[in-house]
């Protein structure tokens, strides 16, 4: 067992309450730059932002922070950043795929992971795929142990989606209905910025050509193959319609201000990872991976594995992210300032350092991974490679190639 | 002593209060904590009896004192999450379930004393239930052209076409991420700690599962900011448990099993700031119990409009209120004159205080004497919701906006505050809290006038200035606060964001009164003082409002 692993074990059979990550980012574009949080539907009338602000007291003043990225936004960002290792073979860990690339004319679709399905595991992309027989997933072997798992029971989820323990997973609408397994997240991320102050932001085009508005004396007309015309379409069909230049995407466009999303100036961003220890102690694991019942020293060993290996492949998701880099979205690229240190909370209250860079994560995972596997609760994966590659049934590609066929046609 | 620390691990705290979707909670209610326990007692297989006497002890103690700071609440946002209730596979369980014993059945009389027709004859019916099951499957997978199927919910399985439901996820960011509950006089035996430990550890979330928390019994909790109290009037109803809880949690938990739709069984406590509660702090005659306008479309009337936005209000609430008139509200003796006992006084809540504060005002509220009977509090309810229901809108879970009309300056459009007020200003507390020192939000028209404050005369100047303190200090007394050990007067508020005392215009401005000096000030007092702290003699008006520093 390497120091790093050794340490993350320790902590997890020392009742430490959780690792966290508190780290400070700022605009790409120097401080002072404007960056573009998330908008969201506000209910109240009288709300200055469609961000969502909220009033923190940092060194005793109210300042206001304005959430930059949710925790479920960042969970899918740790997920593609974990998906990222795993296709590069970096991290080894159980993935299940439904896989496209082999449907005619539903190449493009590719494989969609149980990183990049909305539900994780419980996903409705799952349940309406097949395995290599033919069997609908939820009634095979990996689905029904799936249906059947609980926090008391949780070997099923760990040796098929490791990562739904991490990010939490609900199988709501399963046989079971909401009786279904049920895992709360363990990983909680989100980044807001502080101290943050809305701007304004400005849309108008000038035409290089200035056409101006000529639909009074010479209206245009939809055309199906120049994309429009001057000449009026004739026929007994139905009244063609008169566009003006703006309308095919010429013309001037009068300069607008948008307040309520013009984005904000900060002083900082603050992104805080939480992996709570005491929810990987609560899963529990009663049987090892190939279903031995585990009894006594020899499930406590295995179940402290198990979480062990959990953990590290959670901050390797934080780890990952690192690289995969903080472009949040148009106009929201942060960089971080200063090194990034993790902190243990330990059981009594108290707080000491862990460092974990890249190479730490990624060899954590693999070695957590082997001592798993030498206590029975093995990840039967190879890198790269999907633990079971499931078949999108007939019927559904068969809908998307007439769905695709009816949108190409309508365009036309 | 018995209290338990709550660690919010990643500094906000994600519940929805339990009347209002869109608001957050906050303090942790005790009932919410209880139920985190109890969750924690059921996530085993096998509950320890121990930990189930713990809770069963737990339940019998009285309401906890809680020490939780204040709370700023992150803006209500509504957010799309995608559906799962979406394909085209139908669900197989009872026919998979039926192959299933009927292949157990098989193998039973196999290994059994069975005779060969009986085999054959299960043999059979588990071949037939498996055919039937594989048809099943296949009719499930392949596409019958002109086959009738639900195409948008096949497709929608697809993440890019995946449909969303609106979902809020109410927050709250404390200033502090502690939270203690403190049990004064509870001391558990050595097995019940044992027990309360052992769940304390295994608590891993209280709220939404993004609300991770660290639980731990401690011996050294702060002092208490909320206690629970007989008094309703401008409380906050927290949600505690009674004798039975754990029983009730475990038989509601039979019925709903997580899927259908659940109420927490608790009992509602009226908590009031512990601050404010405790005998060592002063108080004037005006309450905490305040009924809060919120502004929610019109203009930003600056602080020094407040006067006449009070009086606006006032006037509307004397129109709608039942005759005859009572004193409480009109601060009129039957005979017309003036009463000397303490009445409503409508006070415009400006933004000040904070950073970015620029005194615009952001709500009004109605503030009743600490002394109010529950006759006159139910008349002045009653006349506000008359007022409300003036406007014919429907009353939902908020109470329909009511309309101002100020003049040439424009419509008002206010609300009242339930629940969690989303803005600090509007926060009671923000006003009531204790303190020793008080300063002016919006300035004080003084009783006398204490001469030209702005002599050049320095002499001349002192005297004003001297007796512009001792009329603040009358002010004090007069509203039933102890004598302040120090005043400081000045233009300028000490208070951010708060305006300067020349901005307001005469006061009172109706031509032919005596007018008042306005002055800014910054009080001390030997022992705390509860607010509301509201002095001189446009008190009733919302001037001389001071904040707590």
């Amino acid at each position: 067992m390497t120091a790093k692993l050794d340490e993350l074990a320790n902590l997890i059979e020392a009742g430490a309450v959780a690792v966290r990550r508190v780290r400070r980012f700022g605009p790409a574009g120097g401080a002072g730059d404007k960056v573009f949080p998330p908008t969201y539907v506000v209910d109240d009338p009288k709300a200055q932002t469609k961000y969502a602000i909220e009033t923190r007291r940092i060194d005793g003043a109210a300042v206001d922070t304005v959430l930059l990225d949710s925790v479920q936004s960042q969970a899918n960002r740790m997920e593609q950043a974990l998906l990222a290792g795993w296709r590069a073979g970096e991290l080894s860990f159980p993935v299940i795929v439904v896989d496209f690339s082999n449907e005619k004319g539903l190449e493009d679709i590719g494989q969609i992971t149980t990183l990049d399905a909305p539900h994780r595991l419980a996903d409705a992309i799952l349940r309406d795929s097949t395995t290599a027989k033919g069997v609908p997933f939820r009634q095979s072997g990996e689905g029904l142990a799936f249906t059947r798992a609980k926090v008391a029971r949780a070997t099923a989820v760990f040796k098929l989606c490791p990562t739904a323990l991490i990010f939490g997973v609900w199988d709501s609408t399963g046989a079971t209905g909401g009786m279904g397994a049920k895992f709360a997240r363990t990983l909680v991320s989100e980044i807001v910025g502080v101290n943050a102050c809305a701007g304004v932001k400005t849309a108008s085009r000038i035409d290089p050509l200035q056409i101006s508005d000529v639909s009074k004396g010479n209206p245009l007309y939809e055309d199906a193959e120049e994309g429009w015309t001057f000449e009026k379409p004739s026929g007994k069909s139905a009244k063609p319609q008169a566009l003006k230049p703006s309308d095919v995407n010429h013309g001037n466009i009068a300069p607008s201000v948008d307040a309520k999303a013009g984005g904000v100036t900060l002083d900082y961003a603050l992104h805080t990872a939480v992996l709570s220890l005491a929810g990987l102690r609560k899963l529990a694991f009663p049987v090892d991976c190939s279903g031995r019942t585990l009894d006594g020293a020899q499930r406590a060993k295995a179940e402290s594995a198990a979480r062990t290996a959990l953990a590290a492949l959670a901050l390797a998701g934080v780890v990952y992210q690192d690289a995969m880099g903080y472009d949040l979205r148009s106009r929201c690229l942060l960089v971080p300032e200063g090194v990034a240190q993790f902190e243990v909370v330990a059981a009594d209250g108290r707080v000491h350092g862990l460092t974990m860079s890249r190479e730490d994560a990624q060899k954590a995972v693999a070695d957590a991974a082997a001592a798993a596997a030498n206590c029975g609760m093995g990840w039967a994966c190879e890198p790269g490679k999907p633990i079971l590659t499931l078949k999108p049934t007939e019927k559904l590609c068969e809908l998307i190639r007439i769905s695709r066929a009816q949108a190409a046609t309508s365009k036309e | 002593m018995l209290a338990l620390r709550i660690d919010l691990l990643t500094g906000r705290y994600v519940a929805t209060a339990y009347n209002d979707r869109n608001e957050g909670e906050w303090p942790i209610h005790p009932a919410r904590v209880f139920s985190a326990l109890v969750a924690a007692l059921h996530d085993a297989d096998s509950p320890d009896p121990l930990e189930r006497e713990a809770l069963l002890w737990l339940e019998r103690l009285p309401a906890p004192d809680i020490a939780a700071s204040n709370c700023g609440m992150r803006t209500a946002a509504r957010v799309f999450v995608p559906v799962n209730d979406v394909g085209s596979m139908p669900d197989f369980s009872d026919d998979a379930r039926a192959c299933e014993e009927a292949k157990a059945e098989l193998a039973a009389a196999k290994s059994g004393a069975a005779d060969g027709r009986a085999i054959r004859s299960l043999q059979a019916t588990a071949k037939k239930l498996e055919d039937r099951l594989l048809e099943d499957y296949r009719a499930a997978r392949t596409f019958n052209a002109g086959e009738k199927i639900d195409v948008a919910r096949a497709l929608a399985v697809l993440p890019e076409r995946r449909g969303r439901q609106p979902r809020t996820f109410p927050c709250v960011v404390p200033d502090d991420p502690v939270c203690h509950f403190v049990w004064r006089d509870a001391a558990p035996p050595a097995a019940v700690r044992g027990g309360l430990e052992r769940l304390a550890r295994r608590v891993t979330r209280i709220g939404h599962s993004s609300s991770l928390v660290a639980l731990r019994w401690v011996n050294d909790p702060p002092r208490p900011t909320w206690t629970p109290s007989d008094n309703t009037r401008g409380a906050r109803v927290l949600r505690v448990v009674s004798e039975g809880q754990l029983e009730r949690l475990e038989e509601e938990f039979g019925r709903h099993r997580e899927t259908s739709p659940r109420t927490l069984p608790c009992g509602l406590v009226p908590y009031r700031s512990a601050s404010n509660a405790g005998r060592e702090a002063a108080c004037g005659n005006l309450g905490e119990d305040w009924l809060v306008f919120g502004r929610i479309q019109g203009p930003a009337f600056p602080s020094h409009r407040g006067p006449e936005l009070a009086k606006t209000l006032r006037d509307a609430l004397m129109s709608a209120a039942a005759d005859p008139i009572k004193v409480v509200l009109s601060g009129h003796e039957p005979s017309g004159r003036r009463t000397d006992r303490p009445h409503v006084a409508c006070v415009p809540l400006p933004f000040v205080g904070h950073r970015y504060a620029d005194g615009s005002i952001l709500g009004i509220a109605v503030v009743l004497p600490r002394e109010t009977s529950e006759d006159d509090r139910q008349y002045i309810e009653d006349a506000v919701v008359k007022l409300e229901d003036r406007a014919g809108a429907a009353r939902g879970s908020q109470p329909p906006p009511v309309r101002l009309v100020m003049g040439a300056a424009g419509e008002l459009t206010l609300q009242r505050v339930v629940g969690l007020p989303g803005l600090r200003t509007l926060d009671p507390d923000a006003w009531c809290r204790a303190s020793r020192t008080w300063a002016t939000a919006t300035p004080i028209a003084l009783d006398r006038h204490p001469g030209d404050l702005r002599s050049r005369s320095a002499a001349k100047a002192a005297e004003a200035l001297r007796r512009a303190v001792e009329s603040v200090e009358s002010a004090c007394t007069h509203i039933g606060l102890p004598a302040p050990t120090e005043v400081r007067i000045d233009g300028s508020s000490a208070v951010g964001g708060a305006e300067h005392a020349a901005k307001y215009g005469p006061y009172p401005a109706r031509a032919g009164r005596f007018r008042r000096e306005l002055v800014h000030a910054v009080i001390r007092f030997e022992r705390p003082v509860a607010g509301p702290v509201v002095l001189g003699a446009g008190r009733f008006q919302g001037l001389g409002l001071c904040r707590p520093l």
